[in-house]
């Protein structure tokens, strides 16, 4: 990971009967926030939404973008649904944990594990 | 280095700063604190500060060695005080988008400091050695 060879937001979804699985590639700052909230909005059809979003392949993520993962907590919880967070590298995991953000957005070591 | 109140030309600067500090073999987690806090650092010049006014300016000086990297930041705002943000880590705040940006820089970074304006921020974050 070289943080001055940024690697542009890469967002892949999968969905099952279980929920979705967002998996974030590269770096989430303050122009890719409004893409990767647009990204987790679209999955609120789902009838209970599960959104797992994938954070193993992460390099950066701003207060931008946490933002944005916090608007769209507050629109799935509005369907009863939520977000789980997958491996953080251990800069954002300290973001999370210094914010207290790590309380609401819980994290799992891996997707299988979230998917649970 | 000047950038109006663009944020796609304070990604640009952001990115050309970083590449000024990789040279110098900055670890990537002193690597991350630097990104986040001049991310932070100016996009609130340019939506606080400048309120995205295309008038005005934000100004970057810089300066990188193998010790450490500073940054200082001005916009032409009327500034702001500190003691007026709220906690991001009090119940009420955690979700709400308030705060949370200065206090993760003041985390991060070694040193952070404003002007008494409060429209300048001074940021430092001194080098990692891990020969030591």
């Amino acid at each position: 990971m070289t943080l001055s060879a940024d690697r542009p937001l890469q967002l892949d979804v999968r969905q099952d009967e279980r929920g979705a699985v967002v998996s974030a590639h590269g770096n989430v700052d303050m122009l890719d926030a409004p893409a990767l909230q647009d990204q987790l909005q679209k999955l609120l059809p789902l009838s209970a939404p599960l959104v797992v979003l994938d954070l193993s392949d992460l390099d950066f993520i701003g207060p931008a973008g946490i933002d944005a993962l916090l608007t769209a907590r507050q629109a799935l919880q509005a369907r009863h649904g939520q977000i789980r967070l997958v491996h953080p590298n251990p800069e954002i995991r300290r973001m999370l944990q210094l914010t207290r953000l790590t309380e609401i957005l819980p994290i799992f070591d891996t997707v299988e594990q979230a998917m649970e | 280095m000047v950038i109006s109140s663009n944020l796609k030309e304070a990604r640009q600067l952001e990115e050309q700063l970083l590449r000024d500090v990789a040279r110098f073999g900055y670890e990537e987690a002193d690597a991350f604190a630097i990104k986040l806090a001049l991310e932070e650092g100016l996009v609130n010049a340019i939506k606080h500060g400048n309120k995205y006014d295309q008038k005005k300016t934000v100004r970057v000086v810089s300066q990188i060695d193998e010790h450490e990297a500073a940054f200082t930041i001005t916009d032409e705002g009327a500034g702001f005080r500190l003691t007026d943000v709220p906690d991001p880590t009090a119940d009420e705040n955690l979700e709400r988008p308030c705060g949370r940006g200065l206090m993760l820089i003041r985390a991060f970074m070694d040193e952070v400091s404003y002007n008494e304006t409060g429209n300048q921020v001074r940021l430092v974050k001194r080098r990692t050695r891990l020969d030591t």
